[in-house]
């Protein structure tokens, strides 16, 4: 018997042997998933350990040990009076309770081969009540279905309450927003209030994610973009004002997703490559990375919040470009472009009928394609005049786009889309502290690429180290023969200044890896 | 030889020019990579974190000035020479706006590249 506390209890897919309660009653049987929820629900009843049968050991054997004391026949003392009655194996009266053990009880039961009776523990050291009532909790979580609650219910309450300002209805009139953005000087927008990113736990410090955190993250960017391709078709509907309400929950998830593992969210969320949801992975994409460069701009909560809307609704004007022009393989003609070019107008024109948006959405919307030295559509206006969250969603999209397979090109790694960004800002298309920002929780080897390194190792990116963009924290996959680890080993690159990157890879291009999409996290 | 053992990036998209420095500091014990335009630079940096990158400014693609904007959006300490045809006070002083340590007109005379080279190497390994 092995007693395991509580608080080594450890998420697992699959156990390799029963979890007892100290009744005696399973709380869990061999090939069950032990979840976060359960070690969670575990400690709700106030138990401390639970046990486990050693490798021979037989179940009934374990659960009589657990609630049964034993006692040699040989400290038998006649004359001694029962607390309980004694029944044998098959349930058979031996002695009642209260009766005084005769001599010869003892002699008679080891000419019958038996060498030791047992006891019963007493009820409230065995806990029955407690054991039963675990179980009926670990199986309503395990009938639960999916997990998909990233952070307590406490923050989703105060990330579903956050509070945002209305956009005015004028500002998705393309001609009345462009006659107010041509009416300002500079257009800001400062962080205000509690910077969000105070809220984000630092995953460098927690180790490897577990299981279930793993499963809960697939299972809400599984969820969000079905609300995407909701929220999408909803927006193609036409017909009259309305609210979409699912607007309100992928922007909680995304936020949710930071909060709980902001590396896990750019892993699932940021790089989904599809080529035939393009437009629903890509509005996931910009959702993820611009919450992401947002929280570390230190914008608080509701604006974080408004981020997110701007970001998902951003590319829903290119519905209203013809596919054929949107995935054409040539170059497209100016006609073509100028489609392209109307397509902010489209956008502020479809979300005119949706209720329930930030004032920052149109300017997102509209000025997402702008670039901080005019070279940018639909105007052509430079850095200043840029809503700072358009910048943002700016920057998102074309990294976004980068590392997805278009039809006229294929995807390009991560390393590639973040190297564009850094030389954007070079030419002074892009402004450099928000891809900075980036650079900061993303590192210029972005979180999830893989890598060769000068020591001939292959290793993926799991935490960008925001003291130097070249030297992330990673997961070394290979010896340096490129023979795959069993288990990717952590190691921070800061700490080893010996070792440096030499080549970024896509993924095919590292051998013999698992396809475990988390692979190293 | 204090350039021994020292890896240097020489970006230029003229070949002519890139080789005849590479032989150069070859010949002093350094080891050369080169680059053909700024794009190309800021990717060899980046890959093989040389000890200093010598740049041209005229370059197509992505031009020398935009090459040392974005290398020290991620690198702000490395060294970089710049080395133009075009000497005049504006370019110079632009350069080193967007973050050039030295400028150096082109042709350079090779005892002044050398010297310069060797103290912006020993100025990096006191930083």
């Amino acid at each position: 018997m092995r007693e395991i506390t509580v608080s080594q209890l450890k998420p697992s897919e699959s156990l390799p042997s029963a979890l007892l309660h100290k009744s005696g009653i399973p709380v869990l049987h061999p090939g069950d998933a032990l979840t976060e929820a359960m070690i969670a629900a575990i400690k709700d009843e106030g138990v401390e350990s639970l046990f486990q049968p050693e490798a021979e050991e037989r179940l009934d054997d374990l659960r009589r040990q657990l609630t049964h004391v034993s006692m040699e026949i040989g400290e038998l003392k006649p004359g001694d009076k029962l607390a309980r009655t004694v029944y044998d194996d098959e349930g058979h009266l031996l002695l009642e309770a209260g009766a005084a053990i005769p001599k010869s009880f003892a002699d008679s039961l080891s000419k019958r081969g038996i060498s030791k009776i047992f006891f019963r523990k007493p009820e409230e050291e065995v806990g029955t009540k407690i054991g039963r009532k675990l179980r009926s909790n670990i199986e309503g979580i395990m009938n639960a279905g999916p997990e998909t609650q990233l952070v307590d219910r406490e923050t989703l309450d105060v990330l579903k309450s956050v509070e945002i300002k209305e956009a005015e209805e004028a500002d998705f009139d393309a001609l009345k927003l462009e006659a107010k953005i041509n009416a300002m000087a500079a257009i800001d927008c400062e962080p205000t209030g509690e910077p969000f990113d105070k809220l984000i736990r630092d995953t460098r410090k927690c180790g490897p994610a577990s299981e279930s955190e793993k499963n809960a993250f697939s299972n809400v960017i599984e969820e969000s973009l079905a609300d995407l391709r909701d929220i999408y078709k909803a927006l193609g509907n036409g017909g009259g004002r309305k609210s979409i309400p699912q607007v309100d929950k992928v922007a909680n998830s995304a936020m949710a997703g930071l909060i709980r593992n902001r590396e896990l969210l750019m892993l699932c969320g940021a790089t989904r490559d599809s080529a035939e949801d393009y437009l629903i992975s890509h509005a996931l994409a910009m959702t993820v990375i611009s919450v992401n460069v947002g929280s570390g701009l230190k914008y608080d909560m509701s604006q974080i919040k408004s981020l997110a809307y701007g970001a998902m609704l951003a590319g829903v004007g290119l519905t209203k470009v013809p596919p054929e022009v949107l995935d054409k393989k040539e170059k497209l003609t100016p006609r073509e472009f100028a489609e392209i070019r109307r397509s902010p107008a489209y956008g502020l024109d479809i979300l005119q009928k949706v209720t329930h948006l930030p004032g920052e959405v149109p300017y997102i919307v509209y000025q997402c394609h702008e670039r901080a030295n005019g070279t940018g559509y639909p105007c052509g206006k430079k850095d200043v005049v840029i809503h700072p969250f358009a910048k943002i969603v700016g920057v998102a999209d074309i990294y976004s786009s980068v590392c997805s397979s278009r039809p006229y090109r294929e995807a390009k790694t991560q390393y590639e889309a973040m190297e564009q960004l850094v030389l954007m800002c070079g030419k002074r298309q892009l402004n450099a502290d928000i891809v900075r920002a980036f650079l900061k929780t993303n590192s210029m080897f972005p979180v999830g690429s893989f890598l060769r390194l000068n020591d001939n190792r292959f290793a993926r990116v799991i935490a960008a180290n925001p003291k130097d963009y070249m030297r992330p924290m990673v997961g070394i996959l290979s010896d340096a023969r490129g023979t795959p680890l069993p288990n990717p080993e952590r190691l921070d690159m800061a700490e080893h200044k010996e070792l440096s990157v030499t080549q970024a890879l896509a993924r095919k291009d590292v051998p013999g890896i698992s396809d475990d999409p988390m692979l190293g996290f | 030889m204090k350039l021994e053992g020292k890896k240097i990036l020489v970006a230029d998209d003229e070949k002519r020019v890139a080789e005849l420095l590479s032989i150069f500091l070859t010949s002093k014990g350094a080891e050369v990579i080169t680059a053909i335009d700024g794009a190309d630079a800021f990717r060899q940096a980046t890959l093989h974190n040389p000890d200093l990158i010598m740049l041209d400014l005229n370059m197509p693609g992505t031009n020398g000035m935009e090459a040392i904007r974005s290398l020290r959006m991620t690198m702000s300490d490395k060294p970089i020479l710049v080395l133009t045809g075009y000497c005049t006070a504006e370019t110079f002083e632009s350069a080193l706006e967007a973050g050039a340590t030295v400028c150096m007109g082109k042709p350079p005379k090779l005892a002044e590249l050398t010297e310069v080279v060797e103290r912006l190497l020993a100025g990096a390994a006191d930083a």
